[in-house]
């Protein structure tokens, strides 16, 4: 699946995949729970929180 | 993401709305012929909005009207920017014309605009309230019927 096809399934832009892939934005919870149902994995799985420590 | 074919058109007939106007201002104050320099210029203007606005980019997609969650945000950020620019070239012209002994209201009446609209901003957009949150029914999302939370 293409940036752009996966951009189009879940109605946001190819820069919005793409700055999810590399980590410089944030989706909102149900933008991540779309994302997860079209892979067919749990959200969780999908994203892992990383602990920042300051 | 998308909303109508339609809202793509918005930004730049506000522009050109907005030109107009400035356009029949100076028109009637100053000269016609100014004024159609001046239409011209804004119809310009609208016409390089419409087609940046149909670029694959996030100032493209907030142009027309088009823009997804993240790029809402960018959108909110550049507005914020943009205000804060305003905000202080306000501010500095302000200054020159209250040290030039000119009249300084018009940029008095605008600062205090912006502060209303800040303070009508936060009380629409706000959470002031202690309501409970367990209205999930008005959202999209919320906890599972048993753990909400206390």
């Amino acid at each position: 699946m293409s940036q752009a096809d996966l951009a189009a399934a879940l109605s946001v832009s190819r820069q919005t995949v793409i700055s999810i892939e590399s980590g410089r934005y944030l989706p909102s919870l149900p933008l991540a729970f779309g994302i997860a149902r079209l892979f067919s994995i749990p959200v969780e799985e999908m994203f892992i929180l990383e602990e920042v420590t300051e | 993401m998308t909303r109508s074919k339609y809202s793509r058109l918005l930004t730049p007939a506000v522009a050109l709305l907005a030109g107009t106007g400035i356009a029949c201002a100076v028109g009637i104050r100053q000269s016609w012929s100014a004024a159609i320099a001046s239409e011209a210029i804004a119809l310009i203007w609208a016409t390089a909005l419409y087609f940046w606005g149909r670029s694959d980019t996030d100032t493209g997609a907030v142009l027309s009207q088009q823009e997804d969650e993240r790029q809402q945000l960018v959108g909110l950020k550049a507005t914020q920017l943009a205000l804060a620019a305003v905000i202080f070239a306000i501010v500095v012209v302000c200054l020159i014309a209250a040290a030039s002994k000119y009249e300084i209201w018009p940029y008095q009446v605008l600062l205090v605009i912006i502060g209303i609209a800040y303070f009508v901003g936060m009380r629409a957009y706000g959470f002031d309230g202690d309501e409970s949150g367990n209205g999930a029914a008005h959202s999209r999302l919320g906890f599972p019927k048993d753990q909400v939370p206390d």
